[in-house]
This record gives C-alpha cells, sequence and structure tokens, in this order.
C-alpha cells in the first residue's frame, strides 16, 4: 500500500479549493489537511497553484506534490495524472488548483472531469472560496454555469477572515448570500459556510507554523513565538472554531479517516454513510 | 399556537400601519402562522395565491394587484417583520413575581415544579424516572429540522433549510465574538 492509500468501502475523496485569487483557498487547504491528518487521515496534498510562491500549500507540508513547469498546459496535464493515480489507488487528497485561469480550469473546459472522476467511484468535493465583494463570486458563477462544473458536494465558504475590521460578517456577507448565484447552488444541494475568522493567521502562516506548534508556543527556527494571546486565539479557533466548522458539513463530503470515522463516531456509523 | 398568534397580533396592533407597506404585506403579517404552516404541508403556488389574493382586495403598495414576484418578495419581508417583532418581545425581562393581582390567579395554580410532579405517574419518585423513550436500546426520536430565521425560504427544502439555519448560527456566533449583532437585528 502506497503512502496515503487507505482501504474501506466509501468512495475516496478529492478537495478542490476553488475561487479567485486571495480569497483563502490556500488557508482552507492548510487548515483541512492539518484537521484531518490530525484525526488519522494520511491524505495527500497536491499543489497545482502556479502564481502564488509566497504563500503556496507546499510551505507548509513537506510531502505536498507540486505540479512541475509553470505552463497551464503542464498544470493541466500533470492534474490529470494525479487524478489517475487516485482512481487507481483509492486514495484521499485535496488540491489547491489557484486562482485565475490555471490548468484546472482548461481541463474542466476540455472534458466532462466531473462524469469522467465521478463515474469511478470517486467523491470530488468542490471548495468555493468567497470573501465579501460581489466579483469573489465570478469564479462560483464561472464554474457552475458556463462550465457546467458544480459537484454534488460542495460547499461555498464565506471566508470570515476577509470581513474588514469592524464590520459584521452578516453585513459584509449579505449581498453575497443573496446572490441568485448562491441560491441556485444552494437549491440544487451545494451548503453555504462560513469559516471562522483567525485574526493573528497571518502571524501563524509567516512563521511556516501549523496551528497546534503555534498555539503550544514553539518558536520557529530563528523566530518568535507568537504572543500570549495570539496563542490563546489560535487555541480556541483551532480547539473550537475549526471542529464547529467541519461539524457543519456533510459528514460524508469529507475525508474523515476509514478506520475509525469522526471522532466519538463508531465504525458501523461510518461505513453506513458511503 | 393559537395563543402564540393572539400575542403576535396584539403586538402588532401596537405597530403604526404605515402606508408605505401594502395590504397584501399586512394580510401576510396578521396570517403569518398560517402560512408557514401552509408551506410546511406544500410547496407555495404564489400564481395561485396572488389571484385568490387579488378577489380577496389585496394589493401591492401601488393598489395593483400582486405578482407572484411581488408576493414571494412580500412574503419574505413579512416573515422578517413578524420574527423581528417576536425576537423583541422575548428579549424583554419576564414579569414580575407578584405582578398579577391575587385575585386574578387561577384557583388550581401551583407552582412549577409542583405542577410538573403531580402531573406524572403515581407518587413524586415517577417524576424523577427518565422517560421510557430514554430507556437503553429504545429508538432514538429523530430531531427536527430548524427552521432559518432569516435566510433562504419556506419554498426550501427541509435539509436546505437546516443548511441556512446553520449558517445563521455561525454568523450570530462569528459576530458575537466580534462585538456585531446577531443576525436577526440585521438591516
Amino acid at each position: 500500500m502506497r503512502d496515503g492509500e487507505m482501504a474501506g468501502d466509501r468512495p475516496p475523496i478529492v478537495a478542490l479549493g476553488l475561487g479567485r485569487q486571495r480569497t483563502g483557498k490556500t488557508t482552507l487547504l492548510n487548515t483541512m489537511v492539518q484537521y484531518f491528518r490530525g484525526l488519522g487521515n494520511p491524505l495527500r496534498v497536491w499543489n497545482a497553484d502556479q502564481q502564488n510562491r509566497s504563500h503556496t500549500i507546499s510551505l507548509f507540508f513537506r510531502d505536498a506534490e507540486d505540479v512541475p513547469g509553470g505552463g497551464i498546459e503542464d498544470a493541466k496535464v500533470w492534474i490529470e495524472a494525479r487524478l489517475e493515480d487516485l482512481i487507481r489507488h483509492r486514495y484521499d487528497a485535496v488540491l489547491d488548483v489557484g486562482g485565475g485561469a490555471t490548468g484546472f480550469s482548461r481541463l474542466v473546459q476540455e472534458v466532462p472531469l466531473l462524469e469522467a472522476v465521478e463515474a469511478n467511484s470517486v467523491r470530488i468535493v468542490g471548495l468555493f472560496c468567497v470573501g465579501p465583494e460581489r466579483a469573489d463570486l465570478d469564479y462560483l458563477e464561472q464554474f457552475a454555469e458556463v462550465d457546467q462544473f458544480m459537484p454534488a458536494s460542495s460547499v461555498i465558504v464565506l471566508n470570515a477572515g476577509l470581513v474588514l475590521s469592524g464590520r459584521t460578517a452578516i453585513g459584509a456577507f449579505g449581498s453575497v448570500i443573496e446572490h441568485p448565484v448562491v441560491k441556485r447552488a444552494s437549491s440544487r444541494g451545494a451548503c453555504v459556510a462560513l469559516l471562522p475568522a483567525l485574526t493573528c493567521m497571518p502571524q501563524v502562516t509567516d512563521r511556516g507554523l501549523t496551528f497546534e506548534e503555534a498555539m503550544n508556543g514553539v518558536a520557529p527556527e530563528g523566530g518568535e513565538p507568537l504572543s500570549l494571546f495570539d496563542r490563546a486565539r489560535v487555541n480556541r479557533w483551532w480547539s473550537r472554531d475549526v471542529p464547529e466548522f467541519f461539524g457543519k458539513l456533510p459528514h460524508e463530503w469529507l475525508p474523515f479517516p476509514r478506520t475509525t470515522g469522526r471522532v466519538g463516531a463508531t465504525e458501523s456509523s461510518v461505513e453506513g454513510i458511503v | 399556537m393559537a395563543r402564540r398568534n393572539r400575542d403576535t397580533r396584539a403586538i402588532l396592533r401596537t405597530i403604526e400601519r404605515s402606508e408605505q407597506r401594502s395590504r397584501l404585506f399586512w394580510w401576510m403579517v396578521d396570517h403569518h402562522d398560517e402560512i408557514v404552516e401552509a408551506a410546511r404541508r406544500h410547496r407555495v403556488n404564489w400564481g395561485g395565491f396572488c389571484a385568490e389574493a387579488a378577489k380577496l382586495g389585496l394589493t401591492d403598495t401601488r393598489g395593483r394587484a400582486p405578482t407572484a414576484r411581488n408576493a414571494r418578495e412580500t412574503w419574505r419581508q413579512a416573515r422578517r417583520a413578524v420574527a423581528a417583532l417576536r425576537a423583541a418581545e422575548a428579549a424583554k425581562p419576564p414579569a414580575r413575581p407578584g405582578s398579577i393581582y391575587p385575585s386574578r390567579i387561577p384557583k388550581d395554580w401551583k407552582p412549577e415544579p409542583f405542577r410538573t410532579l403531580g402531573s406524572v405517574g403515581s407518587g413524586t419518585g415517577a417524576a424523577l424516572r427518565p422517560p421510557a423513550s430514554a430507556a437503553p436500546g429504545a429508538p432514538a426520536t429523530p430531531p427536527a429540522h430548524r427552521r432559518p430565521r432569516f435566510l433562504g425560504s419556506p419554498d426550501d427544502p427541509p435539509e436546505v433549510q437546516e443548511m441556512w439555519a446553520n449558517l445563521e448560527d455561525q454568523f450570530d456566533k462569528e459576530d458575537r465574538w466580534a462585538g456585531g449583532l446577531p443576525v436577526k437585528r440585521r438591516r
């Protein structure tokens, strides 16, 4: 069995971080990988974000696999190969496709990707990251309504970390929630969820720390640990807010470990969801 | 439900019925709970609703017969108005004990704990036993779907309403920590 490969009844999951640039795709996937690896699922990390160099998911995971080359066509071919490998070896993975025109968007335009992958009993989970700007929905609109790429397991993730200080999240996201694109997506089964803000997120990610390291006061090499209050903020976010966030999403859309399932769940209840 | 309807109507009577609101709006406010109950059983046929509304002389703000789109939007606003009023009412402190004249207290009135004990089984020990459904191995009652207060629509299927209710909770929590107002007070 290869690294990250898992036996079990539920279909493999590939979670895609989708959205325009600077909407929190990498932050969400970073959080997701840390959380589910912490629960015992060695899910794989694929980085196809060719635009981002200073804040890429590969900085957080040494075993992340990066797209070789810098062209859109390179990325497209690489993603195809990764998906074929996942179908063959049945493991879970996250894919950071990056923002803007990408190899992934080219692939979606060329082939009916959803049908092709899901026909092989693989669950694609679309994580559409949006901030409070109307333009953040363009990506969702393009994928869902133009390219017809809207996985049955789709989450519209409202990133509260992008709300300007002093505004309420409900005030900031009001127009996004009521936008017809979001309404149509939710009526087709997409879930809308609010990713809670961590105000000191840059202090954690700039240090290249995991959330557990940050809240435990670990210092990066040649750097300082987080301040006492920031450690408390990370502690609350990581121990309470993040589990609540994932707890609100449909269980079967998430890469819980096959052997133990959700913390506290029994083996039989996990098997029953497939 | 009947008591709640009366309470709601009493609250609503205190509001000046502004001319800026349509007759349709006020009718929907008056019949809020009945509409919610009907919408729970069947998807609202707004076209048919408008035809009936026109017969009753329920018009929009311009005095015209409502369109389906207009009626749907008016219903959304009516739900918000009723929810806001009920939330405001619920936020009021409870009536002070002793604020009712003794002559108005019903003869069979008992303090809450005694009333509970006296109503279950025989003897006070029965009240302390867990209900039968809580016995080990008994099938759990499926949780009822929660209905969102503002997001979503009554036409949404239950699982979508549950999702919107979850999102409202998330907003409430996020904005409470940020020092903001809960969802129900927005706008």
